[in-house]
């Protein structure tokens, strides 16, 4: 690893004079080729003793062609190796400017110290930690890639040390092997990094780089929180017939050996990336999430509209019996419907901001066939907990991924509201939370969510039994009940001069036309004085009433 | 009975030919650029890395001169041979023929 006061000592301009004189090297090299042919025995010399002249002048001719080569991979290598040193040098002076702006001081090893040592005000201490990370960031990064430029620099100079093959053609060749020799490998992801760091190492690549690593390393990125979405998105588009490819295979082994349970998982897998498929087909998507490497299901996720840039991002997390082979093209519709709406709204009463909706199936969500099986059964919380590790991952990557925070909404229906109450106990960039068909959150206690005060709904329609089962398992009292959370109307009424019909059950919440969606809507476009409150309760919200000592 | 038949003054053209060659990588410095690389880049593993390229392009260079050199002599020595007395040209080539090791 290289050190700061290393890479503040490196002279860019320098390595520049003699990467252009080694280009000049490789040219008058490559310029012989005329004399060398000329330089050749003439054919008007037969002779026994021609051959040997001939054997010699060959022996010559090629090794000058390896040396050409080795000039002309160091060419190549000094060529990459300035303008990467040059954009390490830049990041560092970046991250000294902002420690110098906002008071705080950068020793020669690397360490930040903030200036300003009497902070008392949470916020005040949040803000300077946002900052101190910042800087911190830049500077990793930017030792990141001076490191990398000078392990990728020394490896081609050893590499023609040990001598480079230029081949038995012409010169010009064997300097276009050299060249090829010289381009260096792309830097790898830090490994444990944070969303930060994986979003500080992408934006630290060369556009060429990344392009690279899109074409020839998308497992690196498909599924990586903090990388902006329209990488994602290629990525994993790039990767779906490899996927494809690799579950047809197992289906076929699966087959063979007689396993008829694995062979139905993988056959469902399979169904999952057509219908994955059909659905980017609908144009206006992002494939952010892509993973075949679940025990018993396909997981995916798929944004409508543009992440990277919407003003207003919604993340639908759905619940019991989800798969994305029955049910991504349904929630996809969905959350069109949903995104049309609320940039209808934000037109109409806000700052006509943009909307974007993604329905992330991004976990094994519990399964009828697996119902008693405790470890993935509906009545555990083994695959929210399971699943809420990644949600709460997915929302800060989002914030990461971007130069400024989107106002960003979790949406939780049914098992899946546990799910996203488990993820929002973790801390993560939501501002606002729709929890809807809940049977309970993870908790009985609205603090526990780090969202802000005012900014957690639920909605419950009628006959939706579902949203009655909290405290019969262990996901917390019944949301009805939990202090704090504002409730939405699920009822037929008028709002804005439109009318609105219920929903009624448990899988209505989001359809077009409905109160609920109405309500959703306006959450996700940030103008909440546009929902109407309500709060459906029926005989189930009897029953579930929870006893006040007793959570 | 192997025929000869040589025109000596191509032989002694195409050796003035590789002899251009040979000065034009002789002019090639590529090793003494290298010698930057360690001042640009302090503490750099690649600037040691420049210094061992250095010593081993000194010596591959140095040794592709010498032999650039042999066969420039041989073929002079041939064609010469060819001009004076035909059928001793072989000999004198194999004689001081260039040797150039792999690297």
């Amino acid at each position: 690893m290289v050190t700061m006061s290393q890479v503040r000592s490196w002279r860019p301009d320098t390595l520049g004079l003699v990467a252009d004189a080694m280009v000049q090297r490789r040219r008058t090299l490559v310029a012989l080729q005329d004399e060398m042919d000329d330089g050749a025995p003439p054919s008007t010399w037969v002779s026994e003793s021609r051959e040997a002249a001939v054997a010699s002048h060959t022996t010559l001719r090629e090794s000058l062609a390896d040396l050409v080569a080795e000039v002309a991979q160091v060419a190549a290598a000094l060529d990459i190796a300035v303008d990467a040193v040059t954009r390490a040098r830049v990041e560092l002076d970046e991250a000294l400017a902002v420690a110098s702006a906002n008071g705080f001081s950068i020793s020669t090893t690397g360490r930040v110290t903030d200036n300003r040592d009497t902070l008392t005000d949470d916020q005040e201490v949040a803000d300077r930690r946002a900052i101190r990370d910042e800087i911190v960031d830049k500077i990793e990064q930017a030792l990141r890639n001076a490191g990398h430029a000078d392990t990728s620099l020394a490896a081609a100079l050893r590499s023609a040390a040990s001598g480079v093959d230029g081949g038995t053609s012409s010169l010009g060749q064997a300097a276009a092997t050299g060249t090829a020799g010289g381009q260096r490998g792309v830097l790898e992801p830090p490994t444990g990094g944070s969303d930060h760091d994986l979003n500080s190492w992408w934006e630290g690549l060369t556009e060429d780089d990344q392009a690279s690593v899109i074409r020839e390393h998308p497992e690196w990125i498909g599924n990586t929180d903090g990388i902006p979405a329209w990488a994602r998105d290629e990525a994993n588009r790039e990767l779906i017939d490899d996927y494809r490819a690799d579950l047809t295979g197992q289906l076929a082994a699966a087959q063979d050996a007689g396993d008829k349970g694995l062979a139905q998982t993988l056959t469902e897998k399979l169904d999952g990336l057509d219908a994955v498929e059909d659905t980017l087909e609908l144009g206006n998507r992002q494939l952010l999430v892509l993973d075949i490497t679940g025990e018993d299901q396909l997981m995916a996720a798929i944004a409508y509209g543009d992440v990277d840039t919407a003003d207003h991002v919604a993340v639908f997390t759905p619940g019991f019996t989800t798969t994305v082979a029955g049910d991504m093209a349904g929630y996809d519709s969905q959350m069109a419907n949903l995104v049309e709406e609320a940039a209808a709204q934000s037109d109409k009463y806000g700052a006509g901001g943009t909307v974007a909706a993604v329905s992330w199936l991004g976990y094994e969500a519990p399964q009828w066939d697996n119902v008693l099986d405790p470890g993935s059964s509906v009545a555990s919380r083994a695959p929210a907990e399971a699943g809420a590790g990644n949600l709460a991952s997915f929302y800060n990557g989002l914030d990461a991924s971007r130069d400024a925070d989107p106002h960003l909404t979790a949406l939780g229906h049914s098992y899946g509201s546990l799910t996203t109450g488990l993820a929002l106990q973790e801390q993560t960039g939501v501002d606002d939370a729709i929890l809807f068909g809940s049977p309970g959150i993870g908790t009985s206690h609205i603090d526990d969510l780090d969202v802000s005060d005012g900014h957690v709904y639920r909605l419950e329609a009628r006959r939706d039994a579902v949203a009655d089962v909290g405290g019969l398992g262990p996901f917390g009292i019944d949301p009805s009940y939990i202090d704090g959370m504002t409730g939405l109307s699920t009822e037929d009424g008028s709002t804005g001069g439109v009318e609105y019909r219920e929903s009624v059950g448990h899988s209505d919440y989001l359809t077009q036309g409905s109160m609920s969606q109405h309500n959703m809507a306006s959450i996700v476009a940030g103008v909440p004085e546009q929902t109407v409150e309500g709060d459906t309760r029926g005989f189930g919200d009897i029953l579930s009433w929870p006893l006040p000592w007793t959570y | 009975m192997v025929s000869v038949e040589v025109v000596p003054a191509d032989v002694a053209a195409a050796g003035a030919r590789l002899e251009e060659a040979r000065d034009g990588v002789a002019s090639v410095r590529a090793a003494d650029d290298l010698a930057t690389v360690t001042s640009a880049l302090p503490g750099a593993e690649s600037a040691r890395a420049a210094g061992e390229l250095a010593t081993a392009w000194k010596r591959r260079f140095r040794a592709w001169d010498s032999a650039a050199q042999n066969q420039i002599e041989a073929m002079g020595v041939s064609a010469q041979a060819y001009e004076e007395q035909d059928g001793e040209g072989a000999a004198n080539f194999n004689a001081i023929g260039p040797s150039l090791g792999t690297h």
